[in-house]
């Protein structure tokens, strides 16, 4: 009689305990109510959780707590650096009560999901005369992230390589660049340019050029959905892919492309041994602490000019993000502490990127493009009933846009490694491009073009 | 004593309490498996006929991935690459099955070599692509070793961009890796041989080799084919080397890089489900086929170990 109760009782508890593990905390407050937020008391005390990607930034951090405590003194802002950010954030977001604030990573979730995550911090048209960057993660208008900092594309060199080859001022058009790797190449012992094959993505940083800085247009990846044969030659993609191509062809690069990576490449460019590499702003911070004279790494455009004017593409960095989930007066004091973040805080100048309050000075790593006139171009966003074509169409035709894949079959022809000839790659990725817009769209894809 | 309800009375038999207990302990872990492991699995043959993402909608096509992993160009170089990996698995065992009988034998410090051996298997495959990465790097660790013999440097090939030779480069780490780990298992299976029959042998006058022949390697027989089976299973299922050294670059893709490149880059998840069925078979396919000839070739039935 015993035995079997404490069989029973021990089968019951078992199922018991699993249901209730399953079954789940309860509810957290619901979503924001934007309409009808509370007064918050500046002397209100509580403690917002802020998960980021920046790590060993804790003088930082605690530097912005205290300065925020100058307008909120008894708020605690606990910053939990992530490590793999891309990897574990997801995962965090998957439950409701993942905490107060976050950092967006771009383009990592589709802009409609947004919404689901996120409660908007203002709307587009009230913030874009003062920062940049405010469509980047915006959806209807609302903006759901504001950006930390901003990215430029184009050019890291190093001065005294090219002085030394007698190049005094960096090249502005195409023809002027491949003189002066030539130059760099027959003058000096330095590689003329690192092309980072081996490592995968910096193939990639080559596709942003193509778009604001060869069109100027900050709508340019838009109009690729509708756009004919966007491969042709004369076609920005084509001139910059072709660029590739004929440095890597012209043996103007490093002696063995498959395994060279980023860390290789920003130490010879800070010790002189390397000319440029084609490459994101960012890079332009850790470049600088590596040289022994930093003034010597400069960010510069891509070597090309409308009419003389010189343009750059940029991209928003990881934006400031709100739990949609948290309870209304949190939400007051988490909003206050973004528009703090963007316009105090000193957060972009520390990161070595644009800043996002207009008008705010530039780091040093950017200073020469601002002092150059060069016009930065960010990608609009979608129009809202071509919102997640583009990547259908990329996922469809497999060109890989913004990866590395198909870059690194133009360097493999390049390096004579398959038998593809450069117009017959250019000619395959128009085919491919073709079929993806007529099976997303339909035959009549061009006639559909909005941007006519 | 009042008779007890029927239902407890069921409830107190021996049967009914064994199994009771049975079924609630294995719960947990089968509920995990089955959440885990089947389930997925079933929901991949799912996905592999649909053309889909892993957002955005569904629309059912049939067996054409199937059909595409078959008629593209990379999918199936893909598949072929992995004879790369075989002929490696090949070089891998001779190698593994020569060090393991001459380790059986009394030799000096025998235990240091095993261990030697062995610790490249230990070393995490991750790690090890960037080791190779740097040792096959120009002018680094290899390209030394091989002037340091008497190479002229300028004469050497470039071990990773060579498409006629990268692969075998590649492939070749598999061998560093995995020998040590067919060895260990060979050297268990050679000292569960009584040493009585060598002592017999070699009082016969039989000579190391002919005891290799006619003791040591009919004894193996079974973990033989365990490690045959590994190999293919290994060879077919290639990936971190490829993935960590060159990216699947250069065409070095083996089949399992261009399914993670065509699920996670190009966004293909129907596909890249198609290709794990089709893996899953050819793996089945290679294993009951060797099974088949090893039994052909050896006569008697062997005692099978899978």
């Amino acid at each position: 009689m015993k035995k079997r109760s404490m069989t029973l009782v021990l089968c019951l508890l078992m199922i018991i305990s699993m249901t209730l593990s399953a079954g789940g905390k309860a509810e957290q407050s619901g979503p924001v109510d934007l309409d009808n937020l509370p007064t918050v008391d500046k002397n209100v005390s509580m403690t917002l959780t802020f998960l980021t990607h920046k790590q060993g930034w804790d003088e930082e951090f605690a530097d912005y707590n205290r300065r925020f405590n100058q307008i909120y003194p008894n708020v605690k802002i606990e910053f939990e650096p992530i490590g793999d950010y891309k990897d574990n954030i997801e995962i965090r977001w998957s439950s409701k009560n993942w905490g107060d604030l976050c950092m967006i990573p771009h383009r990592f979730l589709p802009q409609t999901q947004l919404p689901s995550l996120f409660a908007s911090i203002g709307k587009v048209e009230d913030w874009e005369d003062t920062w940049e960057f405010t469509s980047a993660f915006a959806v209807d208008g609302e903006m759901y992230g504001v950006s930390s900092t901003g990215t430029a594309y184009g050019v890291l060199y190093n001065k005294a390589v090219l002085e030394q080859a007698g190049v005094t001022s960096f090249p502005k058009s195409i023809p002027e660049f491949m003189d002066m790797l030539r130059k760099v190449k027959t003058r000096t012992n330095a590689i003329p340019l690192y092309v980072n094959y081996g490592a995968g993505s910096r193939l990639a940083d080559w596709e942003w050029n193509a778009r604001g800085t060869l069109t100027a247009d900050p709508d340019y990846k838009n109009k690729l959905v509708y756009m004919q044969d966007p491969f042709a030659a004369g076609k920005p993609y084509n001139t910059v892919m072709k660029l590739m191509y004929d440095i890597v062809k012209e043996g103007l690069v490093e002696e063995d492309p498959s395994t060279s990576t980023w860390d290789s490449a920003k130490n010879l460019l800070a010790q002189g041994k390397l000319a440029c590499t084609v490459i994101g702003s960012w890079a332009t911070f850790d470049t600088q602490s590596a040289a022994d004279d930093p003034n010597d790494i400069v960010f510069a455009a891509f070597p090309w000019n409308i009419d003389g004017k010189q343009y750059a593409t940029i991209a928003a960095d990881y934006a400031y993000g709100i739990n949609k989930n948290i309870a209304p007066d949190r939400y007051v004091v988490a909003r206050d502490f973004v528009i703090w973040l963007t316009e105090e805080s000193n957060f972009s100048y520390d990161s070595g990127g644009i800043p996002i309050k207009k008008g705010q000075e530039y780091p040093a790593t950017l200073s020469e493009l601002q002092r150059a006139g060069v016009t930065l171009v960010l990608d609009n966003p979608s129009l809202p009933q071509d919102i997640g074509l583009f990547d259908e169409i990329n996922s469809e035709s497999e060109l890989y846009m913004d990866l590395y894949p198909q870059k690194a079959r133009i360097v493999e022809a390049a390096m004579g490694q398959s038998n593809e000839s450069f117009d017959a790659i250019m000619a395959d990725w128009n085919k491919r491009w073709t079929a993806a817009q007529i099976d997303v769209i339909g035959a009549d894809y061009a006639a559909k073009d909005p941007y006519k | 004593m009042a008779q007890e309800p029927t239902h407890i009375r069921f409830l107190d038999r021996r049967v009914v309490q064994q199994w009771l207990v049975i079924g609630t302990f294995s719960l947990a872990p089968l509920a995990l498996l089955i959440t885990f492991t089947y389930l997925p699995f079933v929901k991949m043959i799912e996905f592999s006929f649909y053309k889909m993402r892993y957002l955005g909608p569904r629309v059912y096509i049939g067996l054409k991935n199937y059909q595409d992993v078959f008629t593209r160009e990379d999918t199936v170089s893909a598949l072929l690459n992995s004879f790369y990996y075989m002929g490696a698995g090949v070089i891998q065992l001779a190698l593994s099955l020569y060090f393991a009988t001459i380790l059986s034998y009394k030799v000096r410090f025998a235990n240091f070599f095993k261990a030697t051996l062995f610790f490249p298997f230990l070393v995490n495959g991750i790690a090890m692509g960037f080791i190779f990465r740097f040792f096959y790097t120009r002018g680094m660790v290899f390209d030394s070793l091989l002037s340091l013999v008497g190479f002229a440097k300028e004469n050497l090939p470039f071990w990773l961009r060579d498409r006629a030779i990268n692969n075998y480069s590649i492939a070749a780490t598999s061998i560093w890796r995995y020998m040590g780990q067919s060895m260990v298992l060979f050297i268990g299976a050679i000292q569960s041989v009584s040493p009585e029959f060598y002592e017999a042998a070699e009082i016969d006058g039989a000579t190391r080799l002919q005891q290799f022949r006619y003791i040591i390697f009919p004894m193996l027989k079974p973990i033989i084919t365990l490690n045959v089976m590994l190999m293919v299973k290994g060879s077919f299922s290639a990936f971190e080397g490829p993935y960590v050294i060159t990216n699947g670059m250069n065409a070095t893709a083996t089949f399992v890089v261009m399914m993670h490149q065509l699920a996670h880059e190009a966004g293909k998840v129907g596909l890249a489900s198609a290709m794990a069925i089709v893996l899953l078979f050819i793996i089945l396919i290679g294993t009951i086929l060797q099974h088949f000839i090893y039994n052909r070739l050896f006569g008697e039935k062997t005692r099978s170990i899978i």
